[in-house]
């Protein structure tokens, strides 16, 4: 949360932090910036009347980590239902020889095209922390691999998502973020 | 360079078997026609095809997928399994393939290899030849063909071969990378030959390898769907009092060295992939120093960093991370109130916490002891005993620390770390010893996800990309910035 305010002040991007349904409804752009569980995070939504402010947002959206899974249909974690915005459920990481949560950075390679890519060079590396992942969908820009490929990078319509934290990615994570503004 | 991504096909599914076990496979969620569809956004050409219903019962069951394949996409494709008749080579070359892999047949009848070859052209047919010991093995035949690569391949280019698949077995599924010098050798002595590597082939820089010894084509299958391109970690830790780095450093040309967001700075720079802030201040404002520190640090840099030295309660963690900390490391309280541990988990979550632990080995034996309090105080817990707890509790990852080791620079305790990551399925980061470039590398191949080092770097005896460059050399994954 506050690392991304810390990377949109270094961009000078102004922005309002909320969780009030109308100012979401009115934004110009909305980051989802989610933490913790999806199922934490969705009781929130739920509470705070924002799941279907979120789904019918027009204006472009991107949820990092907790805020793209949300957009998917179901959560193994907490076994919980998510906006739908996206088909499948995530699932925790199926391996018995890599270590979970995925800590560090890993290499996104595009699988199509995207504004969020603009200066930013195919298999790229950014900081992920997770547990959970998005299977490939029709909708996966960008795939990562560990022990499996995953959707890292999402995009539907005005609905984009990414896996890693762009806050936490250097320079190239910057850029994404640039990208996204200036979507 | 064309890479060649598989696909696997069983009843029209896309799966993978283990270890070539029919009963035991993974089907994946994705149709073969959205996987191949994938594969083409992704920006690939060609596509590798294995039929393994043709391969098991010599007659496919899937020539309605990859017509699709074929028709839904711009991919080329080739299509390999069980495939023993001009019948069938001509089956799937009129659904539209460009290439199909020839196994068997190519030592059992190699007249009909010839005929394909007259009828079809050499550029349809592709032999499969998978080398294990220096010995030619054929898919689909059991036994030792009994042939060196050498004869194997001048009786192919006697019947008219002009494409050959050579797999290394030895190196296939072992994401070791492919055996390059095998195609080296392959390549320069039979040069006419168009060589398509298989085998061990990942994303990472081995396409680049086999592209530096001349070959063109390589087929990636299990790197795609069993591998890992996370880079192993490398990490600077700052000792910190009073707001302040505790060391002098021999960063000159830094206007205040002393300054902790000036060193973050200048370590980002540097390509360093986390850093750790210790806080060694014992005076009772240092939770509201730490966290001026801390905010300073998060608007300044935009990588994750971890906050440690004194963390007493949930409201210590709580204004850490709220200041901009990513992780918080927890060291004595995690052995005198493992519960907290759980409670800090369930609060804040696994990624934000982690345990540093101090060992010390228990002299003449291959075990080890924690001890708190700034090593002043042996608590007697087995140290294994202690990761499986605190893994049990769910925390994020493990700094492991060595008494014995802690700024001798000779190493880090690498019995130590294979003995923690054995136990292990949460990320280990190594600590204390690193003098040498190779200790950076003996840390990660006994089983550590990153390297932390604290002198080494604060007086400038290595830079962190001298590190990386290093540890890339020997083939360790790292992410290298520009």
């Amino acid at each position: 949360m506050r690392s991304v305010q810390n990377a949109l002040d270094r961009l000078n991007v102004d922005y309002e932090v909320t969780n009030d349904p109308e100012v979401v409804a009115n934004a110009s752009k909305v980051i989802f910036p989610g933490q913790g569980a999806a199922g934490q995070a969705m009781q929130a939504i739920e509470s705070l009347g924002l799941a279907d402010v979120i789904k019918s947002l027009t204006v472009p959206y991107l949820g990092i980590c907790i805020g793209m899974q949300i957009l998917f249909e179901k959560s193994e974690e907490g076994m919980v239902e998510c906006l739908g915005v996206l088909p499948g459920t995530l699932k925790r990481f199926n391996s018995k020889d890599l270590k979970i949560p995925q800590m560090g950075w890993n290499k996104v390679k595009f699988s199509g095209k995207s504004v969020l890519f603009k200066n930013i060079e195919d298999m790229a590396s950014f900081y992920f922390v997770h547990s959970y992942v998005a299977d490939l969908c029709d909708s996966t820009v960008g795939v990562t691999l560990y022990g499996q490929p995953f959707t890292s990078i999402v995009q539907k319509d005005n609905f984009y998502g990414s896996q890693f934290h762009p806050e936490k990615s250097g320079d190239v994570g910057s850029q994404l973020l640039l990208n996204f503004i200036e979507s | 360079m064309s890479v060649l991504p598989a696909i696997d096909l069983m009843n029209g599914q896309c799966v993978r078997l283990q270890q070539g076990r029919y009963d035991r496979q993974t089907i994946y969620g994705q149709t073969p026609i959205q996987m191949a569809q994938l594969f083409e956004r992704m920006g690939y050409d060609w596509l590798h095809v294995i039929d393994l219903d043709g391969a098991r019962a010599g007659e496919s069951q899937n020539l309605k997928t990859i017509e699709a394949m074929v028709k839904q996409t711009a991919l080329r494709v080739q299509v390999g399994g069980g495939i023993r008749s001009l019948e069938t080579i001509e089956q799937f070359l009129e659904l539209g393939v460009d290439r199909v892999l020839i196994g068997s047949m190519a030592v059992c009848a190699p007249e009909l290899l010839k005929e394909a070859i007259e009828r079809f052209g050499p550029e349809r047919i592709v032999v499969c030849m998978d080398v294990k010991e220096g010995k030619v093995r054929i898919s689909g035949w059991e036994e030792d063909s009994g042939l060196s690569p050498n004869v194997f391949i001048e009786n192919m280019l006697a019947l008219g071969v002009t494409t050959i698949l050579c797999t290394d077995i030895s190196r296939d599924g072992m994401m070791l990378g492919p055996n390059v010098s095998l195609y080296q050798d392959l390549k320069i002595k039979f040069p006419t030959i168009e060589w398509i590597a298989a085998g061990g082939v990942g994303l990472n820089g081995d396409v680049e390898a086999l592209e530096s010894v001349g070959i063109t084509q390589a087929v990636v299958g299990k790197a795609f769907y069993e591998g890992s391109l996370l880079s192993k970690r490398v990490i600077a830790c700052l000792d910190i009092k009073d707001g302040r780095t505790v060391k002098g450093t021999n960063f000159v040309e830094l206007k205040d060295a002393g300054d902790p967001v000036e060193l973050a700075k200048r370590y980002e720079q540097e390509g360093v992939d986390e850093l750790v802030f210790l806080d060694i201040t014992a005076t009772s404002d240092r939770r509201e120093l730490m966290t001026d520190l801390v905010s300073r640090v998060a608007e300044a840099i935009s990588i994750p960093f971890t906050v440690g030295g004194g963390i007493r309660s949930i409201d210590d963690i709580k204004s850490a991370l709220l200041a901009g900390a990513d992780k918080v490391s927890i060291e004595s309280l995690a052995v005198i109130d493992p519960d907290f541990i759980s409670e800090a988990v369930n609060f804040f979550g696994s990624q934000a916490i982690v345990i540093s632990v101090s060992p010390k080995r228990v002299e003449g034996a291959d075990r080890w002891e924690v001890y708190i309090k700034g090593g002043r105080e042996n608590t007697g817990i087995d140290l294994i005993d202690f990761l499986k707890d605190m893994q049990a509790r769910e925390v994020g990852e493990i700094l492991l620390n060595s008494i014995d080791e802690d700024g001798k620079g000779e190493g880090y305790d690498v019995e130590m770390l294979r003995a923690a990551s054995e136990v292990l399925t949460i990320p280990l980061i190594a600590s204390s010893g690193a003098g040498e470039l190779e200790h950076f590398y003996d840390g990660l191949q006994a089983g550590a996800d990153a390297v932390l080092a604290a002198s080494v770097f604060h007086y400038g005896k290595f830079s962190v990309g001298m590190v990386k460059h290093y540890l890339q050399d020997r083939n360790i994954s790292i992410r290298i910035t520009q």
